[in-house]
């Protein structure tokens, strides 16, 4: 099922010459995780903000589960269904406590208070966030902090989960952390749009899509994205480490298989290699 | 450095204050302030100063933390206190020495004793109260305002996340500081006026990266379903109970004992 269509879109900053978004079109299925890369300036965040209606495209159509990001009765709506994690997890906090903070979005929602501590209860538990309940953010590490984030994200009880650059300012740790817990709502049924520059993070996807200069020119299965590795340099990307290790192996002639993805795949592999001798 | 200054120095502990409806304890504050200035003589400060040790001891707030509010404003008692000494005047007055008068010596030290007790029971409020039930506070008695067109959400949120800002803005400060010293820059030397100017590489990235923040902060809570339309729920439910009530009772004896002590002993001990 199509839970986002993005038809045509453009999209220009006022004052800019170029579009950042050229004439792009994208579809997104219910479950999907999906990991939109690109270089800085190549309109990962803009199609983002495009997505939950932050944006409206200068012409074609942003749809969220059929409403239209530009009609403004639905704006609600889109951002219901659409949540998003934005970059720098100190500046998404409204609150003092981590539970004020998680209850601004259903607050919001006029969902009535007894409810609100459900829900409260609910995105603390998905995102191992339980024992921070009564904690001030600030005195949070930078993973904690943006898993707050996703959990007053998780109040509203969205059915997309936008992550925008939610890992660039975090520690490897804290990354670790975060992608763990979008993994299990991604397994949970939640769909998921990651935007980033670390291929790294693309691993776990199940599509990505790859953009430069506002247009998509890449779009599947990451075993797929990477085997290319030269193409992705032109676009100004990284291979994943093994991948690049893996391509540059088999290069010198190793018969691995196409399209390794993690370290553990890669030793795997060659553990069986070295034990056929 | 500048993040350790504390805003909102709530002090976490399970007492009859902290359990008090903030709303309930933001009028007594304001009952109490009345209270301070209606004080006339030496009993009736007694009976504040009585007051304020037990609510302090009511609170299971330390003593010290109170004292310590204090020292912040010692500065300006001790102004008060010496400018009132020489420019109080009264019709047939009593010289102690030099032009120091008794009743300049009384009034100076009731205008002290006075700004004293107000910082202390403001600061009480502070300590047994988090900024959230403040500002929830607020914004409940202001409500009627709503009436007039007047935004009372919409400041207590202005409010509530000035207050969570500032020891991020400060720690912010902080780094920039550090990388101007890193590149030559002295804030310490110089007249007041060159060291107002130093300042100013400081200021300026400070400010810029504050939109940058509020910029964020604004498409955070747009995403989040922001609106400020009536629709809009609470999940803290400021409630008043029976701990309210005797306090408000409490309170009202003792300004009754206050006003007796006035009528009965005169002002100026």
């Amino acid at each position: 099922m199509e839970v986002i269509s993005v038809k045509d879109v453009t999209f220009k900053y006022e004052g800019a010459e170029l579009p950042v978004i050229n004439n792009l079109s994208l579809s997104v299925s219910r479950g999907e995780y999906l990991c939109v890369l690109g270089e800085n300036g190549s309109g990962k965040s803009t199609l983002a903000r495009l997505i939950n209606g932050l944006l409206t495209p200068n012409s074609g159509r942003v749809a969220v589960y059929g409403f239209d990001t530009k009609d403004k009765d639905k704006q609600f709506e889109v951002r219901k269904r659409v949540g998003m994690v934005f970059q720098n997890p100190d500046n998404q906090m409204v609150a003092t406590m981590v539970e004020d903070d998680i209850a601004f979005g259903p607050e919001n929602l006029g969902v009535p208070s007894k409810e609100i501590g459900e829900r409260i209860d609910f995105a603390l538990k998905s995102t191992n966030m339980e024992n921070f309940r009564f904690s001030q953010g600030q005195k949070l590490s930078g993973g904690q902090k943006q898993r707050v984030a996703i959990a007053g994200v998780l109040a509203i009880m969205p059915e997309v989960l936008i992550l925008d650059e939610s890992t660039s300012m975090l520690d490897a740790k804290g990354r670790k952390e975060v992608l763990d817990v979008v993994k299990e709502l991604n397994d949970k049924g939640m769909t998921v749009i990651t935007i980033t520059h670390y291929m790294d993070e693309a691993v776990n996807a199940s599509r990505v899509v790859v953009l430069s200069k506002g247009e998509i020119v890449k779009d599947g299965k990451p075993s797929e994205i990477f085997k290319d590795s030269n193409e992705l340099v032109s676009y100004g990307l990284e291979l994943p480490r093994s991948t690049y290790i893996a391509n540059k192996l088999i290069k010198k002639g190793l018969p691995l298989k196409e399209g390794i993805l993690t370290a553990e795949e890669l030793s795997e592999e060659l553990c069986k290699l070295f034990q056929k001798g | 450095m500048l993040s350790d200054i504390t805003f909102g120095q709530y002090y976490p502990a399970s007492s009859f204050v902290h359990k008090m409806d903030a709303r309930i304890k933001l009028l007594l504050l304001i009952a109490y302030i009345v209270l301070v200035f209606v004080v006339k003589n030496f009993y009736g400060f007694l009976v504040v100063y009585g007051v304020l040790l037990f609510l302090t001891l009511l609170a299971k707030v330390p003593i010290t933390s109170l004292i310590k509010s204090a020292s912040a404003v010692v500065f300006i008692i001790i102004f008060t206190f010496i400018l009132n000494i020489f420019f109080y005047k009264t019709n047939n007055p009593t010289y102690l020495f030099w032009i120091i008068t008794k009743e300049a010596l009384e009034f100076s030290t009731f205008m002290a004793l006075r700004l004293l007790a107000l910082v202390f029971f403001s600061m009480l409020l502070n300590l047994t109260t988090t900024p959230v039930a403040l500002t929830d506070g607020i914004e409940s008695l202001l409500k009627p305002l709503k009436v007039i067109k007047f935004p009372v959400h919409e400041l207590a949120l202005v409010m509530s996340i000035a207050l969570r800002f500032i020891p991020i803005l400060m720690s912010e400060a902080d780094r920039i500081i550090m990388a101007q010293k890193a590149r030559g820059a002295d804030f310490e030397s110089g007249n007041l006026l060159k060291r107002a100017k130093a300042m100013l590489p400081v200021l300026i990235p400070l400010l810029i990266s504050s939109f940058r923040r509020a910029e964020e902060l604004g498409d955070a809570m747009d995403s989040r379903c922001y609106s400020s339309s009536s629709k809009r729920t609470k999940f803290r439910k400021l409630k008043a109970g029976w701990r309210d009530l005797v306090a408000v009772i409490f309170t009202a004896i003792i300004f009754t004992a206050v006003i007796l002590l006035n009528n009965y002993v005169g002002g100026l001990v």
